[in-house]
């Protein structure tokens, strides 16, 4: 008897789910007469900036009655964007419009997944009033897959409280690679197993590759040559910033992190002097935390032969696979729209890339950092756009990994990456 | 064969729909792309390509080797400690519940709550683990970021989340063994560790089969610890077959020879499985057949 | 005695402990430098603030409704064939239990992708015609969300194991009374196999709750989120609200430990010597 009352039970609850499961079904794509929908893809950064693109979304909406946005927040890690648009990719559920990162540009943007957009920025009245960087970041071959509408430099800080601790003078911070060296020589602190408990500079153990590279671009190298596709880490310039890094590494100022694990920084925890970070991971940590605004210095891009940091960018693109693009263009415009950049920047304190706000952006909120934003932003690289990018900084951190646990020379190090590409883009 | 039961068919039929559908078949598709260099564009029969590079490819090797030495040491501590809980808590005292609950709930939480707290055991500045070596005059270690530890590390998270479900999978199969035969060892004057050696053991056996099956290929398939902890890193010291896998097929693309990998750690985690079938004591199955 | 138990289970629980002493700490406490194990002062409002984050109902029904769908299913399921793969003989069954073990082995990072593709192109669903085109098949449906997870070799081998265990008597008193192969297995082997229930069920109930990969591709509006997605509620790019993201943390495990107390009195119920007693 109870066997047969658990197999109803179950039977029942089969029957249900197969209820739920047709209860949440989809409506039928648009039809003709009704508003065309559009989806709108943006990686997730925290709770205002979320709140901000539903609400744009809506007012285009409003003012736009034929067409609907639907917005989507995928979560920020690189990864998980990923698995979610291979997905999308296979089942052809692509979004229309994705707010994608420099890296996604050359990684998929220029193998197909995103649309050309130069037809529609030839015809576009309000483009030279754009800094002509947020064309030329998402250009590959001629063709432009996206517009910067957010540059996001890694700027060198540095604690003034801790720069008076040591005997230097707050005002000056480093500008060279000399001075770096030497300066977070004087600021680290041990204690008396000889553990560093405060960093000097904040060297990365883990995913170093957005670390390592502005030192090769300052010294005249670089990890790929570009246009051919091709590694170039047999250079004796790119040696030097290897060799350059390894005293660092070897000095023993740092205590060792994940570069990319932004909350887990020793800078941010108030365990290092000086660290290399990214502007929008500044201002979300001087909004919880206005008191340290006080201490915290902006160092200016560090030189060698050349001052370049490294900046990575926000870009509106669209999908190739869209049948909307121009209702996506539209979409598109009115995000660059000059009233929806200040926007952002008051909202969110993002940059702005047009020329004519410029007045407009200085005049309130934090002048000095946002003239440091726009410093390094002009001087800086970003992620190759490349279909070999991916390869080469795998092998760009493992030859930092090996140089940084001291298994290998820099030589052999820079040697074997340098083989190890080959050979991989050629499996 | 005689006396068959045709019954079994309509069975195994509802299992077996969807165990072709969403395992069979996804399986027959990367064997296919395993052939060609699918890159999420375009595809073209490359033969043997793929296969042939895992044999140059340096980090894959590495993997095999990390994720050997995961499965190995994960299994052997989690079953000898996970036999050791279900004994110690296998009785109905009162207040017994609250210790079997706190060794379960490592395995209730999830993979992602759990790593972020053990990052923080592990912090090279001011973790737990550092402390505690401290307390015993022994210096801080690196932990995570240390080559020579960081596998250690994942596998002492690993052992720990898991050792509560091989609990309760040998709880369950003591529960199994009929109480009379610990009756007649009693009034044949058997020592309780005779007993365990007689009667426990080999009782045991089709779950202690179970567990070290299961185990064996849950291991072969670590990935979100090494994803969440370490990246990989320290110089590919805890990269793992499907960590590999994941970067091949989600970062740089190379479906096709992400299939090969899938394909190759599928025949290796068989072949262990089979090897284990047919020479592992799994109690009394075969002779029914 | 006594005392390995009570250090065992104070070393197993440490790191919870440390999660419930961060979800009480204040977020200024947070961001303060220094780290300290206990909080300076208790913020239970924590909890409240991290529910308020969000449609945490919604959230939580979803992820009920995934779990207990995928569980109850897949007990009928695996049972059946558990069953019949331990005790009856019929032809091809070595291998086809050996090849129902793939299942197990392949990594869910390698069909994942194919499996979506698939449910895509689910057809007379979610917009699809009879060919599987034109909609978006049973992405976004609580039916795509489950099905994948039903099949499981591993509640199939779990069964298959317990069920070796039983004494053949069993099987010979039911042939004597005449009974056949489906009722010997519906009226003795499933109501003397609660401990086996319990255990998959609690097991793959844990599976599926904190499932987060394939939600994550599967579910395309913040409507259709599970618990586990929504606790990228409390990790920006930048920065990771430790005290919301434990209290939410702490919340989503409790229904788990409560089917776990629910269940652990059958893990220990003495069961087939009850059964040939009565």
């Amino acid at each position: 008897m109870k066997g047969r009352i658990l197999l109803i039970v179950l039977l029942v609850s089969i029957f249900e789910a197969g209820l739920v499961g047709a209860g949440g079904k989809q409506e039928k794509p648009a039809e003709k007469k009704e508003p065309v929908k559009i989806s709108f893809w943006i990686p997730g950064s925290d709770k205002a900036s979320e709140d901000y693109f539903f609400e744009a979304a809506k007012e285009f909406s409003s003012r736009t009655p034929s067409i609907q946005v639907e917005v989507t927040i995928l979560p920020p890690a690189a990864p998980d964007i990923n698995t979610k648009l291979n997905a999308a990719k296979l089942s052809n559920t692509y979004p229309d419009v994705f707010s994608s990162f420099i890296v996604f540009i050359g990684a998929r943007g220029i193998r197909g997944e995103f649309a050309d957009l130069s037809p529609f920025i030839e015809n576009w009245a309000d483009k030279d009033d754009f800094y002509p960087s947020s064309f030329e970041l998402g250009k590959y071959k001629g063709k432009i897959y996206g517009i910067s509408y957010f540059p996001a430099p890694e700027i060198l800080v540095y604690r003034k409280d801790f720069f008076r601790e040591a005997g230097l003078d707050p005002e000056k911070p480093p500008r060279n690679w000399e001075e770096l060296e030497a300066y977070a020589l004087k600021l680290v602190k041990r204690d008396a197993n000889g553990n560093v408990i405060r960093a000097g500079l904040d060297v990365p153990a883990i995913n170093p590759e957005v670390f390592i590279k502005p030192f090769l671009w300052q010294n005249g190298a670089a990890v790929l040559d570009e246009e051919k596709e091709l590694p170039t880490l047999d250079d004796p310039k790119a040696l030097e910033a290897f060799q350059y890094v390894k005293r660092l590494i070897d000095a023993k100022i740092s205590i060792p992190y994940d570069y990319q694990k932004k909350s887990d920084i020793p800078f941010i925890k108030g365990n290092a002097a000086m660290s290399f970070i990214m502007a929008s991971t500044i201002t979300s940590t001087l909004k919880s935390n206005p008191s340290l605004r006080e201490i915290i210095g902006f160092a200016p891009p560090i030189e060698r032969r050349k001052k370049v940091p490294f900046t990575g960018h926000r870009l509106f693109t669209i999908g190739a696979t869209s049948k909307y693009k121009n209702e996506a263009w539209e979409f598109i415009q009115f995000m660059l729209s000059k009233e929806q950049m200040l926007k952002r920047s008051r909202l969110l304190d993002m940059p702005i890339v047009r020329k004519s706000l410029e007045q407009e952006y200085y005049k309130d909120g934090d002048a000095e950092f946002k003239k440091v934003v726009v410093e390094y932003s002009k001087l800086g690289k970003s992620a190759e756009v490349t279909t070999v990018t991916a390869i080469s900084n795998k092998y760009l951190s493992d030859a930092y990994q090996a140089v940084y646990s001291g298994k290998s020379s820099p030589e052999q190090a820079l040697k074997d990456a340098q083989e190890g590409i080959l050979k991989d883009i050629k499996k | 064969m005689r006396n068959t039961h045709p019954i079994a068919y309509v069975l195994i039929l509802p299992f077996y729909v969807f165990l072709f559908f969403f395992i069979l078949v996804p399986i027959g598709m990367n064997i296919f792309l395993s052939f060609t260099n699918y890159d999420l564009i375009q595809w073209e029969y490359v033969g043997w390509k793929n296969y042939r590079y895992l044999f140059q490819d340096s980090h894959f090797h590495l993997s095999l080797r990390n994720t050997s030495i995961y499965a190995f040491f994960t299994v052997g501590f989690s079953m000898v400690l996970g036999l050791g809980a279900a004994l110690l808590l296998k009785g109905n005292p009162p207040g017994i519940k609250v210790f079997r609950v706190s060794f379960y709930i490592p395995y209730i939480a999830s993979m992602v709550a759990v790593s972020m707290i053990w990052l923080w055991i592990y912090d090279p500045l001011d973790g737990i683990a550092n402390k505690i070596l401290n307390l015993f005059g022994v210096p801080s270690k690196q932990w995570l970021y240390d080559s020579r530890y960081a596998l250690s590390c994942i596998i002492v998270m690993s052992v720990w989340k898991v050792l509560g479900y091989n609990m309760i999978v040998f709880l369950t199969g003591l529960q199994a063994i009929p109480t009379y035969l610990y009756e007649a060892a009693t009034i044949d004057g058997a020592t309780s560790f005779q007993k365990f050696l007689k009667i426990t053991l080999p009782m045991l056996q089709p779950i202690t089969f179970f567990l070290f099956v299961t185990g064996v290929i849950n291991s072969f398939k670590v990935f979100e610890q090494v994803a969440i902890l370490t990246a990989g890193g320290p110089s590919n010291a805890t990269t793992t077959v499907v960590h590999q896998i994941y970067n091949r097929a989600f970062n740089e693309f190379s479906m096709g020879y992400a299939a090969s990998m899938s394909i190759t750690l599928l025949l290796l985690i068989a072949i262990i499985t089979l090897v284990n079938y047919r020479y592992g004591n799994q109690g009394a199955d075969l002779e029914i057949g | 005695m006594i005392g390995v138990m009570i250090s065992a289970s104070f070393l197993m629980l440490a790191p919870f402990f440390l999660m419930l002493t961060t979800s009480l700490k204040s977020s200024a406490e947070l961001k303060s430098i220094g780290f300290s194990i206990f909080p300076k002062e208790i913020s239970f409002a924590n909890y409240l603030v991290a529910m308020q984050r969000g449609k945490w109902v919604r959230y939580f029904y979803n992820s009920f409704v995934i779990t207990t769908v995928t569980v109850l299913v897949s007990l009928v399921i695996n049972s059946m064939a558990g069953y019949a793969f331990a005790r009856l003989r019929f032809r091809g069954r070595q291998i086809l239990f050996i090849s129902s073990l793939i299942g197990m082995m392949i990594p869910p990072q390698t069909t994942m992708i194919p499996v979506f593709i698939m449910l895509r192109h689910f057809p007379l669903v979610g917009g699809n015609d009879l060919f599987g085109s034109g909609g978006i098949g049973l992405i976004n449906s609580y039916t795509g969300l489950v099905i994948p997870f039903i099949a499981g070799s591993f509640g199939v081998f779990l069964f298959r194991q317990y069920y070796l265990n039983f004494p053949h008597s069993l099987d010979d008193a039911a042939e004597i009374d005449g009974v056949g192969k489906l009722r010997c297995f519906l009226w003795i082997y499933v109501p003397l196999s609660k401990p086996a229930f319990a255990t998959l069920g609690a097991l793959k109930a844990t599976q599926t709750w904190n499932e987060y990969i394939w939600p994550l591709i599967m579910t395309t509006t913040s409507d259709m989120r599970t618990v586990q997605l929504a606790l990228a509620l409390f990790r920006d790019e930048h920065e990771i609200q430790w005290n919301y993201l434990m209290s939410a943390t702490t919340i989503i495990t409790i229904p788990l430990v409560v089917l776990f107390l629910f269940a652990q009195r059958f893990f220990v119920e003495g069961i087939v010597t009850t059964g040939i007693k009565g």
